[in-house]
């Protein structure tokens, strides 16, 4: 029996694998990290909302409306992909938040800090997992074509893509581009979920924790990706009892990854089924390794 | 003249890295440039591709000026070239790494990989055949489905230089390919320039340290010293050229040898 | 125009204490090219440590201050040698840094939040809350005290920096930290050096803001805003960290007064935007590319 509580954490997590997947094409695969992402969901998402409460345009048509608006301001962002790593995250974070800020001193437009509302649960599980399913499809098409080889060639060594032709600043931005055209969907759909908007929901503490699904994931693979916006959705709700200290763990969790397998739960790796054979051979020699260890007859003396 | 450097001079703030490099390739030579170490190679060679901007002079490329052309434009127009301290896509396949290079060929519109066209099957499988070719004719098609930081040094070395290949240059320009290479592998490394050379009509501006080699198959030689053109000729001139022994064994040495000899 | 002094004072005070948190935090990018996003947990160790010891009334506040510091420069110790050297160990990319960085910072907020609760701690007052008339300008005792602790700290900074052996080492470090090691320095020795005053000084600031604002789990995000400053002025330089803190502080302060004080925040967010697409180095800061 599956109860309604549970499908609709289902839903948020189709939300969540959206925003993933799109930030996953720009941190994981063209490297760029970015603390701002969440300024993209609120845009699409008051966007959206704007669209449906007040011009009365239907849901399936707001939707990609939501990220086509996200998808256009990520323009702004342009000059600033030139920057190194570090900073770029930091304009980044400048931009999520003054998306944020923007947003709370909208007026009658936005609703500011109280809030926008009056949309109707349009995203249920549904509707979530079809997006959800289509926006993965689509990304892992964009991956494994040239377009992810330039993206991937621009992570590992931008020089060496441009000795090969690549033009980085512009495939940067189309990263980014899509990127911000797969959270802006995602911000669209969590409108419609939580059938209202704050300012607040679209924080750096939101921002960070799709980055953080990112790397946690495997920066490379879109599976671990998806694998960990799963998990760090389902937790705190499962634990909810134990809600202030998911957080904590969260935290504890992301530092000891890092410090222990950098290349996060997959690495490059993408889930299919030659990884599970091979990591369940991996597992079974392990085990037959402990086992001889164990049924050894000691060493005569 | 297919490639030409005029006049290239840069100036880091106070250093000047490279002063007045002039040099032009015919279609087909193999050339080579050689000087001590820090004397400028791969600063000009960073030039002439458009990596870094001269503070003068330019570059030409079949008579065009390339000068002011960002990096990714003097590529697609004909001119690679590998790195002196490799660099390779270190985390994907050998094949990636190439296929990389030959997918320029191969194009095909966006919508066409969201949705799976046939254009978009044939044209990757065409990519990958292609690059496979590239892959056995450096020796490395065994090999082409690890990863690029996983295969030993030579066969990185022939991996970045099959990778300048997938780009079908006009020029290709090789910064120390042999460099951390033991004398055998030099030298088969050198034996497989000169057969690409043959099989693809290559034109190759070849910076090395090992002498035999580069005196062995370049045919013309310039020598670079702090900067500057020290000479410029075939191997027997270059050879007995005081000039260039005294920059690279020092003048003092130079003077020992004399009164040891006399 | 009184008024514009008046804003002109303020900022500094806040600018001030920024640029203790942005000096810390710029002395670490200098060496290890990163941004240690945990600086806010170093500052707000300080602040709650800071509290609860001067709560208790059994030593004399001063004390209580220092033992502060010293637990916030030992945490950032603590950080330092077991997330940061491990990660340095395996070849320190600078995105592992940051993203251990950021881990540190959600637990150690929401560890606040979850064993000692979020609500305000109100420091017990140290200082009168009196201000001084001066020219016709109020200066409350408190904003001149921090401002007089920040300044006493950092002369003595640059003082360490570039009078003592360790601070030659660390100024060598910040330039080349491989050519530093080769010379003999010993690195490990000098980072958790290069920590312990980066904690200490984030931790002074805790305190300092603890008083000012009251204490609460969030009072790390002010370091946002030492970051920009660190930034305005040039990401890694240590005159820039502080020259920057006090323009920003002076610019947060005038804003809030002159424009909007909602809009505040947005006008240094956009600031710092602006800064980066045109002028990454800041003020006074290097910025290096890649070398080919």
């Amino acid at each position: 029996m599956v109860s309604s509580y549970m499908l609709s954490v289902l839903t948020l997590i189709c939300i969540n694998i959206v925003a993933v997947a799109g930030l996953s094409l720009l941190t994981g695969f063209t490297g760029l990290f970015s603390f701002g992402h969440s300024g993209f969901m609120s845009i699409g998402a008051y966007t959206a909302a704007i669209l449906f409460v007040k011009f009365n345009m239907p849901y399936w048509a707001v939707l990609p409306l939501g990220g086509l608006a996200a998808c256009l301001v990520s323009g702004i962002m342009y000059p600033t992909l030139r920057l190194k790593g570090d900073y770029f995250a930091i304009a980044a974070l400048g931009f999520g938040e003054s998306v944020r800020l923007i947003m709370d001193n909208g007026g009658n437009l936005t609703g500011g800090a109280r809030g926008f509302g009056g949309m109707p649960t349009l995203t249920k599980w549904p509707e979530a997992l079809l997006v959800a399913a289509i926006a993965l499809v689509l990304m892992r098409n964009i991956i494994r074509s040239r377009f992810g080889r330039t993206l991937i060639a621009i992570r590992e060594d931008k020089i060496a893509a441009q000795s090969m032709g690549i033009n980085v600043a512009r495939n940067q931005y189309l990263a980014l581009a899509i990127s911000a055209f797969y959270c802006g969907v995602a911000g669209a759909m969590f409108a419609f979920f939580m059938t209202y908007l704050q300012p607040s929901m679209f924080d750096v503490a939101k921002s960070t924790e799709l980055s953080s699904s990112v790397v946690f994931g495997g920066i490379g693979s879109l599976s671990g990706s998806v694998i960990a916006a799963i998990v760090l959705t389902s937790i705190p709700e499962i634990f909810r009892p134990l809600m202030q200290w998911r957080m904590v763990f969260y935290g504890l969790a992301l530092v000891l990854t890092i410090v222990v397998k950098p290349t996060g739960l997959m690495g490059t790796n993408e889930l299919s089924f030659g990884f599970l054979q091979r990591f369940a051979r991996k597992v079974i020699s392990v085990g037959k390794k402990n086992s001889q260890a164990t049924t050894k007859p000691k060493g005569g003396k | 003249m297919l490639f030409e450097a005029q006049h290239l001079s840069k100036t880091f703030g106070g250093l000047t890295a490279v002063r007045d490099f002039s040099l032009s390739i015919n279609k087909g030579e193999l050339i080579g440039l050689i000087g001590p170490n820090g004397a400028g190679k791969t600063t000009a060679f960073n030039l002439m591709t458009g990596i870094i901007k001269p503070t003068s002079g330019s570059v030409r490329l079949e008579g065009r000026d390339i000068t002011a052309l960002p990096a990714y434009e003097v590529s697609k127009l004909g001119v690679a070239r590998t790195f002196q301290n490799l660099r390779l896509l270190k985390t994907v396949s050998a094949l990636q790494n190439v296929v990389t290079a030959v997918q320029r060929e191969y194009s095909y519109s966006f919508v066409s990989a969201l949705t799976r066209t046939s254009r978009f099957r044939h044209q990757e499988a065409a990519a990958k055949a292609k690059a496979l070719e590239y892959l056995d004719i450096v020796g490395l098609g065994q090999m082409a489905n690890s990863r690029a930081d996983s295969l030993p040094y030579g066969l990185q070395r022939k991996l970045e230089i099959a990778r300048a290949l997938a780009l079908s240059p006009k020029v290709l320009l090789l910064d120390e390919p042999a460099a951390g290479m033991n004398p055998d592998e030099s030298l088969e490394l050198m034996n497989l320039i000169e057969s690409l050379r043959k099989k693809y009509d290559l034109t190759i501006l070849l910076i090395e340290h090992h002498m035999e080699l580069v005196m062995g198959i370049c045919e013309r030689i310039i020598v670079l010293n702090f900067g500057e053109i020290l000479a410029e000729g075939n191997s027997e001139e270059i050879q007995s050229n005081e000039e260039v022994i005294a920059a690279y064994l020092g003048p003092d040495e130079e003077e020992d040898e004399r009164e040891a000899i006399s | 125009m009184s008024t514009f002094f008046q804003q002109i004072i303020n900022g500094l005070s806040i600018g001030s204490v920024y640029a203790l948190i942005a000096v810390g935090y710029s002395l670490v990018y200098s060496i290890l090219s990163f941004s240690n996003f945990a600086h806010s947990s170093f500052l707000i160790m300080g602040a709650y440590t800071g509290f609860f010891l001067i709560s208790t009334n059994l030593m004399p506040p001063l004390l209580a201050i220092f033992i502060a510091m010293l637990v916030s420069g030992g945490f950032a110790m603590f950080i330092e040698r077991f997330a940061y050297r491990p990660i340095r160990a395996k070849g320190g990319k600078s995105l592992y840094y940051i993203i251990a960085s950021l881990g540190i910072s959600i637990f150690f907020e929401n560890f606040i939040v979850a064993a000692i609760g979020a609500n305000y701690r109100t420091y017990p007052s140290l200082l009168p809350y009196k201000a001084i008339k001066f020219l016709g300008l109020r200066i409350s005792i408190l904003d001149l005290a921090c401002a007089g602790i920040a300044i006493f700290f950092l002369i003595l900074l640059e003082f360490f920096l570039k009078r003592t052996k360790m601070g030659m080492a660390i100024r060598a470090a910040a330039f080349d930290l491989t050519t530093a090691s080769l010379m003999g320095v010993n690195v490990n020795f000098l980072l958790s050096i290069v920590f312990l005053i980066a904690g200490f000084l984030a931790g002074i600031a805790g305190v300092v803001l603890g008083i000012k604002y009251t204490v609460y789990p969030q009072l790390g995000s002010l370091t946002t805003k030492a970051f920009i400053g660190a930034i305005l002025g040039g990401l890694g330089s240590l005159p820039g960290a502080i020259i920057g803190s006090i323009c920003l502080g002076v610019i947060e302060a005038c804003t809030a007064a002159f424009i909007s004080s909602q809009l505040r925040d947005l006008i240094v967010f956009l600031i710092l935007i602006i800064v980066l697409i045109f002028r990454p180095n800041g003020i006074m800061g290097v910025y290096v590319d890649d070398k080919v």
